[in-house]
């Protein structure tokens, strides 16, 4: 309880511990019915903070779907969020059953229903791996495989037929379980991703099967294989892609039609902000740069003012992935940096800070 | 055992990079609070309202710059309209409004199966929201949303003024009445019906009734 209302408690009830309780009470810890939809709101938060993948074709698509699946447009944020803000309206309807019934993995299979709909290609969850495989070395209870390098082309991207969207749960067999997890769902660009599969039959562990991290990057209509492991004697693998320099999605299948859940990996890219003297009298030029994002990605620079971080303008980016801001000489030291805002191809991400300094007192 | 909100500075800068972990430890923390504010505002659809409140603020979160209680603050406005929205809908929907049963709040049967520990979360929210809604409102802003006066006085369009003293009636209406201090001594108390009626006549708005005209 903050300072000032325990004031407020000893000034109109001193030493009246109902009253402390019931305020004790109020800021309690959660009880377990407030925090049923917690799987729906972080599928939320993905479906708005990961890539935004190209819209693919469903099998019993409507026409409309269809026509839009065939100019192969990618949703961006803005037009994205209208639907997904039509689609939380249907699915707040069922967070109020998800409190009285305690349904969290139902509303978050609705969710991801009603929010997938806007993206999520419908691949087969048991298309086979006909890529490069990785050097499964099976050791311990798990085993190891490392796909793709910096440089190397992804492979061939096998068939995939079109069927229902694979709920977040490991799916397959009636017999056979498999999970994923991912080591950290945002990497900084030419990173390494791992995923860990647990594959398991009847409740116990599946040891020497086959599973392939299959891989849908930001831009790309088809799952790829991106490594191949075989499981361990714990019926665990872990399957290593390096080198990912967009948002992506993965997923492990295994023997008998097992596939795992969605795993999403934001990729961010650097972004640097650097200073010079501008041409005209009296003005400086602050450069955002950034390699990795591409021509039209949008860089906000913001100044720290009051200890809190404003909009001073938007830019660009150029196809040299360059955008230059103008700014007077200020009265007073000021600190910029630049935000690199995410799109469909990568994170959010955050630049070094410049501060300009009045003249007469060098530039830091 | 108190949940703190004393930390989210870094988890707030993680989630606005998109971080999914940082996010849910926000909402871990924030979610419970925002769910007993509406329901003091007697929103029975508070689930609903909350889900359209994190919508809005995880779409619009890379545009937030601020500290703690910003967000905080901003949190809770956002979860205000979107109550006040949903209020105005239910009004539209209906000719008449509906009584707000107040009864079921002091069965002891229903006290007791909902008690969590010795004390109810959900108790102290129902005996929070009978008193009248500015008192109610200022009182969850200030101890559930944890918010400081001048923050809960700029949210509401009040003078802080305003805010201490609705504060204050509040807490006083709250120290006689009698199910507070059975909500206190534990559950299942031949004392903890509330003699506070139920709000009739609210000034402000509730979810039931809607906001004022």
């Amino acid at each position: 309880m903050n300072r000032d209302l325990l004031d407020d408690l000893d000034e109109f009830a001193p030493g009246d511990m109902a009253l402390r309780v019931l305020m004790s009470t109020l800021e309690s810890a959660p009880t377990p019915d407030e925090l049923v939809g917690q799987q729906a709101a972080l599928a939320m938060f993905r479906e708005v903070h990961t890539p935004v993948r190209p819209v693919t074709r469903r099998t019993q698509a409507p026409a409309r779907s269809r026509a839009r699946a065939r100019h192969r447009v990618p949703l961006h944020l803005g037009g994205r969020l209208a639907i997904v803000s039509t689609a939380v309206a249907v699915f707040g309807g069922f967070a109020a059953a998800g409190y009285a019934a305690a349904l969290p993995a139902p509303l978050q299979h609705v969710a991801y229903r009603i929010l997938g709909f806007v993206g999520v290609p419908d691949a087969s969850h048991n298309a086979p791996g006909t890529g490069r495989s990785g050097h499964p070395s099976a050791s311990g209870p798990g085993a190891t495989s490392t796909g793709r390098g910096p440089g190397s082309s992804a492979p061939g991207s096998p068939s995939a037929s079109p069927t229902a969207s694979p709920s977040p749960s490991g799916q397959g067999s009636a017999a056979g379980r498999l999970t994923a997890t991912l080591a950290s769902a945002q990497i900084a660009a030419g990173g390494s991703v791992a995923v860990t599969a647990i594959l398991t039959r009847h409740g116990s562990a599946w040891s020497q099967a086959q599973l392939s991290l299959q891989e849908l990057s930001a831009g790309q209509s088809g799952w790829q294989v991106a490594a191949s492991a075989a499981t361990g004697s714990g019926g665990q693998a872990t399957l290593t892609v390096s080198g990912l320099t967009t948002n992506a999605r993965f997923r492990v299948s295994g023997p008998d039609g097992t596939v795992s859940q969605e795993l999403s990996v934001v990729v961010i890219p650097p972004v640097s902000l650097a200073s010079a003297a501008g041409s005209h009298h009296g003005s400086y030029v602050l450069t955002a740069r950034s390699a990795l994002a591409r021509r039209n990605d949008v860089v906000e620079l913001q100044v720290l003012s009051a200890g809190q971080w404003r909009l001073v303008r938007s830019r660009r980016l150029d196809k040299a992935g360059l955008a230059a801001f103008t700014v007077s000489f200020p009265k007073v030291s000021t600190t910029y940096r630049v935000v690199l805002l995410a799109s469909t191809v990568h994170g959010l991400s955050v630049s070094n800070l410049v501060t300009v300094v009045p003249h007469g007192h060098g530039n830091g | 055992m108190v949940t703190e909100i004393g930390d989210l500075e870094d988890k707030l800068a993680r989630a606005r990079t998109g971080e999914e972990a940082a996010f849910f430890e926000l909402w871990q923390q924030l979610q419970p609070r925002l769910l007993r504010y509406l329901r003091v505002l007697n929103c029975d659809d508070a689930d609903d309202i909350a889900s359209e409140t994190w919508l809005q603020v995880v779409r619009d979160l890379h545009k937030f710059s601020g500290g703690e209680e910003d967000f905080r603050r901003w949190l809770f406005t956002v979860g205000r309209h979107r109550a006040i929205d949903a209020a105005r809908a239910r009004q539209r929907r209906r000719s008449i409004p509906m009584a707000v049963s107040y009864d079921s709040v002091a069965d002891d049967d229903m006290v007791e199966d909902q008690v969590l520990h010795a004390l109810s979360v959900k108790k102290a929210v129902q005996l929070l929201s009978r008193l009248p809604v500015d008192q109610a409102e200022v009182v969850a802003l200030r101890v559930i949303a944890g918010l400081g006066t001048p923050a809960v006085a700029d949210m509401l369009g009040k003078s802080p003024g305003a805010v201490r003293v609705a504060l204050h009636r509040g807490l006083r209406t709250l120290a006689g009445d009698p199910a507070v201090h059975a909500l206190a001594a534990g559950p299942g108390r031949a004392t903890d019906r509330s003699v506070l009626p139920p709000a009739a006549s609210p000034r402000g708005w509730t979810c039931e009734q809607g906001p004022a005209r």
